[in-house]
């Protein structure tokens, strides 16, 4: 029997993932629809002024984002432990965190990517200028996979808790934090005219930081889960 | 071979595993047998990995599976206690994943997946999505994960549950050919027909302990009853009290 390269087994799961995901569309699609409808709902409420508008965009995107990204969280692993995947996921002949790897990335691949390119509508929609639109995209693309990454390690701690949806959110939202206020200071930046590159870098150290940290951290939760 | 020595198990205040001893030799079936909460299930799990074991050691062809799980499992299929589908992939799209997981993809992983779908008679099924499938074919297609990759040992935790006549008889002659090959097939059972139609040699599990071991008739001649359901109880009966 021949061995499988990590490359391989990365494919292998996340084309996996991905047929399942696909196949199951209203998961997909409804977060983003989330953020959507906060967007639209906003000028509404807040009023059409454009100074005030402008000046929000970037931390209600952003918030939306935050909170889409925990609405589908509980549900990452929640199915796979309760019918026995999660069990044949260790079981498999492949290392635990590569695994995990995969699934953040089909993960980021369903609900932050879709949000980056969805980006500029919603900066539209806030009227948010048109200087700032590349940096908010930006930070998103380094933002959403950090995201991901960390909805991944809460989900699987929380993962074999009856009902663990309020504590994986209240895990969770104080590790968001810096995400919001750098992301916010570096399209802060640039309608100012400053530079955004510092904390633009800032957030890309972190999305680093995290990605190789969190399917470490997963596999583990996902062991101690399972036991 | 499949080798456990001296596993004890402990949760909380439940001993599972007490000082549990065997061997699966190559090319030979050995049934678990033992009635419910004897420690099957956690034996079989502490085998392939999922549990560690509080003392003693359980060696795949010499391989811990605890401290080297890539590397046992690359050589054992498993069919486990509890094991899920997803509902929206085929039959065929589950057993493919598996067997690339072990490497065989394209044509190889195909052929492959092919096989082990015709040796379990599930053609007709293959290409359906799992929703809605029954019990028994929930079963097949778990089977089939199981030996896509050809492994060298076989751990099968009750794997007749749900099956209907024809499928248990197709499982039967599955693990008779498979023996004849040299697979060694370890798998844990409370049916005795099915362990007596099957075993080389029989393992008699109560409350974590090897309660008796050896071939049907041993068990028989040992307890001089003539059925193995008899000798079974008698045996479980001597040790544990009728009560367990």
């Amino acid at each position: 029997m021949n061995r499988a390269s990590s490359w391989q087994l990365m494919t292998t799961i996340m084309r996996r993932d991905l047929a399942v995901a696909l196949r199951r569309r209203s998961d997909v699609i409804n977060p983003l629809l989330f953020v959507v409808i906060v967007v639209t709902l906003f000028p509404l409420a807040v009023g059409p002024g454009p100074d005030i508008l402008g000046r929000i965009a970037t931390g209600v995107i952003w918030v939306a984002a935050l909170l889409s990204s925990l609405l589908g969280s509980e549900r990452l692993f929640r199915d796979d432990f309760l019918d026995g995947n999660l069990e044949q996921m260790v079981l498999s002949p492949a290392p635990l965190p590569l695994l995990a790897f995969g699934k953040v990335v089909v993960h980021w691949l369903l609900s932050g990517l879709p949000l980056v390119i969805l980006a500029p509508v919603c900066a539209l929609l806030l009227k948010l200028p048109f200087a700032a639109w590349g940096t908010l995209m930006l930070t998103l693309l380094v933002g959403t996979p950090m995201l991901s990454a960390m909805t991944a390690v809460g989900a699987a701690l929380t993962v074999s808790l009856g009902r663990g949806g309020a504590l994986l959110s209240l895990l969770l939202l104080p590790l968001f934090i810096p995400l919001l206020i750098f992301a916010a200071a570096a399209v802060e930046s640039t309608l100012v005219g400053t530079s955004a590159y510092g904390q633009v870098l800032l957030l890309a150290g972190l999305m680093l930081l995290t990605l190789t940290l969190a399917p470490l951290a997963v596999a583990a939760a996902i062991r101690v889960s399972v036991n | 071979m499949i080798q456990v020595t001296e596993l004890r198990k402990q949760f909380g205040k439940v001993t599972a595993l007490d000082g549990l001893t065997f061997t699966a030799p190559e090319g030979q079936i050995t049934g678990l047998l033992g009635p419910n909460g004897a420690g099957k299930t956690t034996c079989l799990r502490t085998i392939y990995g999922l549990l560690k074991a509080d003392s003693g050691q359980a060696l795949i062809d010499g391989i811990d599976a605890s401290k080297q799980p890539l590397e046992a499992r690359r050589n054992i299929g498993i069919f486990p206690d509890k094991f899920g589908l997803y509902e929206r992939l085929t039959a065929r799209e589950q057993v493919a994943y598996f067997a690339a997981l072990h490497g065989l993809e394209k044509d190889a992983g195909q052929a492959a997946v092919q096989e082990a779908l015709e040796r379990l008679d599930m053609l007709a099924i293959a290409d359906r999505k799992a929703t809605g499938f029954s019990q028994g074919q929930r079963m097949k297609v778990a089977l089939a994960q199981a030996i896509v990759h050809r492994p060298k040992h076989l751990i099968l935790d009750e794997p007749s549950r749900g099956l209907d006549v024809m499928s248990t008889r197709i499982l039967r002659d599955l693990l008779r050919e498979l023996r004849s090959q040299g697979t060694s097939i370890l798998f844990s059972s409370h049916v005795m027909q099915e362990v007596a139609a099957l075993c080389d040699q029989v393992v008699v599990v109560a409350k974590g302990k090897v309660a008796a071991q050896g071939t049907t008739d041993e068990l028989c001649q040992l307890t001089g009853e003539s059925a193995l359901e008899e000798a079974f109880v008698k045996i479980i009966g001597t040790d544990e009290g009728i009560a367990a």
